[in-house]
């Protein structure tokens, strides 16, 4: 599909890859609520400059997918909701399968609340596998831009996983 | 990163999105509100005034009115109804929009008072469930409790319908004036009261963890979160509860004890929580949680301030020393 996309060209689309651009819409975006206003948000910024799209529909959309998401397209702080805080234990129970569920939940919490950029380009380059020159010729920033932003992530997550698999961990409401 | 975190992180957000699916109608509604976009705009260029930029502001904020609050619940799965159930739970409590009230009532299963000292771990608690220093056990026939904006309000009453206890996690005013979050209440058959702070990495506060979620600690968003979120349930049909056709989520057996959750799927808040336990032969004990989310409005308010007011904490009680968190829960 190419050319100036239609809605009906949209609704095209989403039937046939609606799956795979929500799913990445939630990822950028947080959680699934989020995620819907997200790709809501892209469709109708590609409705209103069809023209901008050149041949690949789809991939237009994905580019806009993510930089309203690393431009942080709706500020209110959605990923900086006071979310459970971690926070050392000494008593730590033998690391399980349950343990890892605790880690994996809690490593996607903690990227909720990387600033948007950040977890755009971690979204990027350790869920959808990108390189780094993708990352940054879809976010439209420089290669040293998606370096930083990754390091300063991934440092993030690093710190989390050791101190969780060291120490155990206990939640500690934000609320 | 290591390998082992990256596919943590993939394995993570591969839960976090699956089963999603475009709601319908997504594409009308983008259309729909670049039209009113457009007419705001034009009406705003018309005015000679800097209104477009407000109008933009005020479709942005107002998306998530637009779209529809059901899905069709045939196509879901248990990680679907998780994590819209955590979501909605998320939404309503930590945004403020609603007061979660509950009442938990018991068979074979009084309601009372555990301390939890710095070296306290729940689900190995203290043997014994009298507060320090108190002569006797305290316990309640029934246990309701107000959620909101950080407090967590824990009433005990009696059979004959009197306040037995109160707890609560909530702010507490220090004497420079600086509210900071922490535990208080007060026993009064025994006319103990307690008074802590939660001092971060170094406070007493349990370990909640997928192998121990306890219920409502340390509050019932927390824990339903955590156990929805550790994979303890699965679907098991419909199920009528307070009028409501509600999905039925059983928990994986574990201990002895069955676990039940029904959940609204209209806005996927918990309805009700049953909680059975082998409690020995001829003894087995239930719990059961029934749920409201009550919208904040003037009269709902009312109601949570007359809950706060209902439980003073007369300084003449004796004070507890402020090592001791207070859990309130079946005993």
């Amino acid at each position: 599909m190419g050319g100036t996309p239609t809605g009906a060209d949209l609704e095209r689309l989403l039937a046939e890859r609606g799956t795979q651009l929500m799913r990445v819409a939630i990822a950028l975006a947080g959680d699934r609520e989020a995620g819907e206003d997200l790709l809501q948000a892209a469709l109708e910024r590609v409705l209103r400059k069809p023209r901008q799209v050149d041949r690949d529909t789809e991939g237009y959309l994905r580019q806009v997918l993510y930089n309203l998401a690393a431009d942080g397209w709706r500020r209110r702080g959605r990923w900086r909701q006071r979310l459970p805080l971690l926070r050392a234990q000494a008593s730590s129970p033998a690391a399980d399968a349950a343990d890892v569920v605790d880690l994996r939940d809690a490593l996607v919490r903690l990227l909720r609340q990387l600033p948007p950029r950040q977890r755009a380009v971690i979204v990027l380059r350790y869920w959808e596998q990108r390189t780094e020159a993708e990352t940054a010729a879809l976010l439209g920033c420089s290669e040293g831009t998606v370096k930083s932003a990754a390091s300063r992530g991934l440092r993030q997550l690093r710190e989390l996983a050791t101190t969780h698999t060291e120490l155990g961990f206990e939640l500690a409401e934000g609320t | 990163m290591s390998t082992d975190l990256q596919d943590l992180l993939r394995d993570g957000l591969d839960r976090l999105t699956a089963g999603a699916s475009v709601p319908d109608g997504l594409v009308g509604r983008a259309q729909q509100r670049n039209r009113q976009r457009r007419t705001r705009n034009r009406a705003a260029i018309a005015a000679g005034t800097a209104l477009a930029a407000a109008a933009a502001v005020t479709v942005s904020l107002t998306i998530t009115q637009t779209r529809p609050s059901s899905v069709p619940v045939h196509t879901q799965t248990i990680a679907d109804v998780a994590t819209r159930t955590e979501q909605a739970l998320a939404t309503a409590v930590d945004q403020g929009k609603a007061i979660l009230v509950t009442r938990m009532s018991g068979r074979n299963m009084p309601f009372g008072l555990i301390a939890l000292g710095p070296q306290g771990v729940l689900g190995n608690p203290s043997p014994t469930q009298r507060l320090p220093g108190a002569h006797a056990a305290v316990t309640a026939q029934h246990l309701e409790s107000w959620t909101y904006r950080g407090l967590y309000l824990q009433e005990g009453f009696s059979a004959a319908g009197r306040l037995v206890f109160v707890n609560a996690n909530g702010p507490i005013r220090l004497r420079s004036g600086k509210q900071v979050p922490g535990n208080y209440g007060a026993a009064y058959p025994v006319q103990i009261r307690w008074r802590s702070v939660f001092a971060g990495v170094s406070g007493p506060a349990p370990v909640l963890t997928c192998q121990n979620v306890p219920s409502a600690y340390p509050n019932w968003r927390a824990s339903i979160i955590k156990a929805l979120s550790c994979g303890l349930f699965r679907l098991a049909g419909r199920q009528y509860v307070d009028g409501v056709d509600a999905m039925t989520l059983v928990e994986k057996p574990q201990y002895g004890s069955r676990v039940t959750l029904w959940v609204n799927p209209a806005t996927y808040l918990p309805v009700r929580l049953s909680a059975t336990l082998p409690g020995g032969p001829g003894r087995e004990q239930q719990v059961v949680t029934d749920f409201r989310f009550l919208p904040p409005t003037r009269g709902n308010l009312a109601a949570l301030h007359a809950a706060v007011r209902r439980a003073p904490i007369p300084a003449t009680f004796r004070l507890l020393p402020a090592k001791y968190v207070i859990l309130a829960g079946g005993v």
